[in-house]
Protein backbone atom coordinates (compact mmCIF):
# COMPACT_ATOMS: atom_id res chain seq x y z
CA UNK A 1 0.00 0.00 0.00
CA UNK A 2 2.70 2.47 1.02
CA UNK A 3 4.63 1.80 -2.17
CA UNK A 4 1.78 2.84 -4.45
CA UNK A 5 2.31 6.02 -6.38
CA UNK A 6 -0.38 8.68 -6.62
CA UNK A 7 -0.96 7.64 -10.22
CA UNK A 8 -1.48 4.01 -9.21
CA UNK A 9 -3.96 5.07 -6.54
CA UNK A 10 -5.89 7.19 -9.05
CA UNK A 11 -5.90 4.26 -11.48
CA UNK A 12 -7.37 1.98 -8.82
CA UNK A 13 -9.89 4.65 -7.81
CA UNK A 14 -10.81 5.07 -11.46
CA UNK A 15 -12.27 1.56 -11.65
CA UNK A 16 -14.28 2.23 -8.49
CA UNK A 17 -15.66 5.50 -9.85
CA UNK A 18 -16.53 3.84 -13.16
CA UNK A 19 -18.47 1.12 -11.38
CA UNK A 20 -20.24 3.28 -8.79
CA UNK A 21 -21.14 6.11 -11.18
CA UNK A 22 -21.87 3.68 -14.03
CA UNK A 23 -19.54 5.65 -16.30
CA UNK A 24 -17.32 3.02 -17.99
CA UNK A 25 -15.54 5.64 -20.11
CA UNK A 26 -14.60 7.88 -17.20
CA UNK A 27 -10.93 8.92 -17.06
CA UNK A 28 -10.33 9.94 -13.48
CA UNK A 29 -8.05 12.78 -12.47
CA UNK A 30 -7.11 14.22 -9.10
CA UNK A 31 -9.23 17.28 -9.85
CA UNK A 32 -12.41 15.35 -10.68
CA UNK A 33 -15.18 16.57 -8.40
CA UNK A 34 -18.91 16.49 -7.77
CA UNK A 35 -19.16 19.68 -9.81
CA UNK A 36 -18.05 17.70 -12.88
CA UNK A 37 -20.53 14.88 -12.46
CA UNK A 38 -24.24 15.04 -11.58
CA UNK A 39 -24.22 11.29 -10.94
CA UNK A 40 -21.84 11.81 -7.99
CA UNK A 41 -24.33 12.37 -5.17
CA UNK A 42 -24.10 11.59 -1.45
CA UNK A 43 -25.16 7.96 -1.93
CA UNK A 44 -22.42 7.56 -4.55
CA UNK A 45 -19.91 9.07 -2.12
CA UNK A 46 -20.76 6.41 0.45
CA UNK A 47 -20.38 3.67 -2.15
CA UNK A 48 -17.07 5.12 -3.36
CA UNK A 49 -15.64 5.32 0.16
CA UNK A 50 -16.76 1.79 1.08
CA UNK A 51 -15.40 0.35 -2.18
CA UNK A 52 -12.16 2.27 -1.65
CA UNK A 53 -11.79 0.68 1.78
CA UNK A 54 -12.19 -2.76 0.21
CA UNK A 55 -9.87 -2.08 -2.70
CA UNK A 56 -7.09 -0.57 -0.60
CA UNK A 57 -7.57 -2.77 2.44
CA UNK A 58 -7.93 0.19 4.77
CA UNK A 59 -10.55 1.65 7.08
CA UNK A 60 -10.62 5.40 6.53
CA UNK A 61 -11.53 8.00 9.11
CA UNK A 62 -14.23 10.28 7.82
CA UNK A 63 -16.35 12.51 10.04
CA UNK A 64 -18.85 13.50 7.40
CA UNK A 65 -19.08 12.01 3.92
CA UNK A 66 -21.07 15.06 2.81
CA UNK A 67 -17.82 17.04 2.96
CA UNK A 68 -16.12 14.84 0.35
CA UNK A 69 -16.43 16.48 -3.05
CA UNK A 70 -13.32 15.56 -5.03
CA UNK A 71 -10.90 12.76 -5.85
CA UNK A 72 -8.20 14.79 -4.12
CA UNK A 73 -10.17 14.69 -0.86
CA UNK A 74 -10.64 10.92 -1.16
CA UNK A 75 -6.93 10.45 -1.89
CA UNK A 76 -6.22 12.38 1.30
CA UNK A 77 -8.05 9.69 3.28
CA UNK A 78 -5.63 7.02 2.09
CA UNK A 79 -2.40 6.25 3.94
CA UNK B 1 -26.22 -3.35 21.79
CA UNK B 2 -29.98 -3.71 21.44
CA UNK B 3 -31.77 -2.76 18.24
CA UNK B 4 -35.48 -2.00 18.41
CA UNK B 5 -37.31 -1.15 15.19
CA UNK B 6 -38.51 2.39 15.77
CA UNK B 7 -40.00 3.32 12.41
CA UNK B 8 -40.07 2.67 8.69
CA UNK B 9 -39.31 5.79 6.68
CA UNK B 10 -41.45 6.34 3.59
CA UNK B 11 -40.56 9.15 1.20
CA UNK B 12 -43.34 11.12 -0.47
CA UNK B 13 -43.91 14.43 -2.21
CA UNK B 14 -47.20 15.03 -0.38
CA UNK B 15 -47.43 14.27 3.36
CA UNK B 16 -51.14 14.95 3.72
CA UNK B 17 -52.22 12.89 0.72
CA UNK B 18 -49.88 10.03 1.67
CA UNK B 19 -51.09 10.02 5.28
CA UNK B 20 -54.70 9.92 4.15
CA UNK B 21 -53.92 7.00 1.85
CA UNK B 22 -52.20 4.88 4.52
CA UNK B 23 -54.95 5.65 7.04
CA UNK B 24 -57.74 4.80 4.61
CA UNK B 25 -56.12 1.71 3.07
CA UNK B 26 -54.56 0.05 6.13
CA UNK B 27 -56.11 1.66 9.20
CA UNK B 28 -53.13 3.72 10.36
CA UNK B 29 -53.80 6.63 12.67
CA UNK B 30 -51.98 9.96 12.72
CA UNK B 31 -49.70 10.31 15.75
CA UNK B 32 -48.67 13.92 16.34
CA UNK B 33 -48.10 16.94 14.17
CA UNK B 34 -45.98 17.60 11.11
CA UNK B 35 -42.42 18.49 12.15
CA UNK B 36 -40.02 20.55 10.04
CA UNK B 37 -36.37 19.77 10.77
CA UNK B 38 -33.87 22.03 8.96
CA UNK B 39 -30.95 19.79 9.98
CA UNK B 40 -32.59 16.90 8.16
CA UNK B 41 -33.91 19.18 5.37
CA UNK B 42 -37.20 17.38 5.82
CA UNK B 43 -40.77 17.53 7.00
CA UNK B 44 -42.02 14.41 8.75
CA UNK B 45 -45.13 13.01 10.37
CA UNK B 46 -45.78 9.72 12.10
CA UNK B 47 -48.55 7.15 11.68
CA UNK B 48 -49.15 4.04 13.74
CA UNK B 49 -51.35 0.99 13.62
CA UNK B 50 -53.27 0.35 16.80
CA UNK B 51 -51.14 -1.86 19.07
CA UNK B 52 -48.05 -1.70 16.83
CA UNK B 53 -44.63 -1.29 18.45
CA UNK B 54 -43.23 0.96 15.73
CA UNK B 55 -44.27 3.88 13.54
CA UNK B 56 -44.53 4.59 9.85
CA UNK B 57 -42.72 7.87 9.24
CA UNK B 58 -43.74 9.86 6.19
CA UNK B 59 -40.91 12.09 4.98
CA UNK B 60 -40.88 14.84 2.40
CA UNK B 61 -38.19 17.34 1.35
CA UNK B 62 -38.51 20.75 3.02
CA UNK B 63 -37.63 22.45 -0.28
CA UNK B 64 -36.01 21.95 -3.68
CA UNK B 65 -32.48 21.94 -2.22
CA UNK B 66 -33.29 19.24 0.36
CA UNK B 67 -30.93 16.28 0.63
CA UNK B 68 -34.02 14.14 -0.02
CA UNK B 69 -35.00 15.75 -3.32
CA UNK B 70 -32.70 13.52 -5.37
CA UNK B 71 -34.00 10.32 -3.73
CA UNK B 72 -37.56 11.46 -4.33
CA UNK B 73 -36.83 12.06 -8.02
CA UNK B 74 -35.58 8.47 -8.16
CA UNK B 75 -38.90 7.37 -6.68
CA UNK B 76 -37.20 5.67 -3.76
CA UNK B 77 -40.35 5.53 -1.65
CA UNK B 78 -39.40 2.96 0.98
CA UNK B 79 -36.45 4.99 2.16
CA UNK B 80 -35.02 3.73 5.45
CA UNK B 81 -35.42 1.70 8.62
CA UNK B 82 -34.85 3.39 11.97
CA UNK B 83 -33.68 1.54 15.05
CA UNK B 84 -33.85 2.89 18.59
CA UNK B 85 -30.60 2.19 20.40
CA UNK B 86 -29.33 2.94 23.90
CA UNK B 87 -26.40 5.00 22.59
CA UNK B 88 -26.14 6.29 19.01
CA UNK B 89 -22.38 6.87 19.12
CA UNK B 90 -21.75 3.32 20.33
CA UNK B 91 -24.10 1.89 17.69
CA UNK B 92 -22.31 3.86 14.96
CA UNK B 93 -18.96 2.53 16.14
CA UNK B 94 -20.26 -1.06 16.18
CA UNK B 95 -21.69 -0.76 12.66
CA UNK B 96 -18.53 0.95 11.39
CA UNK B 97 -16.61 -2.15 12.46
CA UNK B 98 -19.03 -4.21 10.37
CA UNK B 99 -18.42 -2.18 7.22
CA UNK B 100 -21.16 0.45 7.43
CA UNK B 101 -20.34 4.12 6.83
CA UNK B 102 -21.89 6.96 8.84
CA UNK B 103 -23.20 9.76 6.65
CA UNK B 104 -22.31 12.32 9.29
CA UNK B 105 -22.06 12.92 13.02
CA UNK B 106 -25.14 12.47 15.24
CA UNK B 107 -27.51 15.45 15.25
CA UNK B 108 -30.40 16.49 17.49
CA UNK B 109 -33.77 15.66 15.93
CA UNK B 110 -36.66 18.04 16.43
CA UNK B 111 -39.33 15.34 16.16
CA UNK B 112 -37.68 13.36 18.96
CA UNK B 113 -37.33 16.25 21.39
CA UNK B 114 -33.64 16.71 20.62
CA UNK B 115 -32.60 13.08 21.05
CA UNK B 116 -29.68 12.40 18.69
CA UNK B 117 -30.13 10.63 15.37
CA UNK B 118 -27.54 9.45 12.86
CA UNK B 119 -27.59 7.93 9.40
CA UNK B 120 -25.53 5.01 8.14
CA UNK B 121 -25.33 3.09 4.86
CA UNK B 122 -23.68 -0.06 3.55
CA UNK B 123 -22.57 -1.28 0.12
CA UNK B 124 -26.05 -2.62 -0.64
CA UNK B 125 -27.26 1.00 -0.32
CA UNK B 126 -29.38 0.06 2.68
CA UNK B 127 -30.07 3.27 4.58
CA UNK B 128 -30.49 3.04 8.35
CA UNK B 129 -31.35 5.77 10.82
CA UNK B 130 -30.43 5.39 14.49
CA UNK B 131 -32.30 7.25 17.22
CA UNK B 132 -31.15 7.31 20.80
CA UNK B 133 -33.50 6.04 23.48
CA UNK B 134 -34.41 8.54 26.16
CA UNK B 135 -36.94 11.08 27.27
CA UNK B 136 -39.18 12.86 24.80
CA UNK B 137 -41.75 12.05 22.15
CA UNK B 138 -41.86 8.84 20.13
CA UNK B 139 -40.11 6.49 22.56
CA UNK B 140 -40.19 2.99 21.12
CA UNK B 141 -39.73 1.46 24.54
CA UNK B 142 -42.99 3.13 25.64
CA UNK B 143 -44.81 1.10 22.97
CA UNK B 144 -43.36 -2.08 24.46
CA UNK B 145 -44.29 -1.26 28.06
CA UNK B 146 -46.66 -3.75 29.67
CA UNK B 147 -50.27 -2.62 29.41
Amino acid sequence: MNTMTQEEKIQRLGKIFQDVLDLPGLRLTENFSTADCPEWDSVATVQIVLATEDAFGVRVSVENVATLHSVREILALLP
Amino acid sequence: MTWALHHIGYLTDDLEAEAARWCADFGYQRDGEIYTDPAQTAKVCFLRLQGADHWLELVTPDGPSSKLAHALRQQSTFHHLCYEVPNVAAALAALRERGWLPLGPPAAAIAFGGRPVAWIMDQRRVLIELVEAGEGPYQQRALRAPK
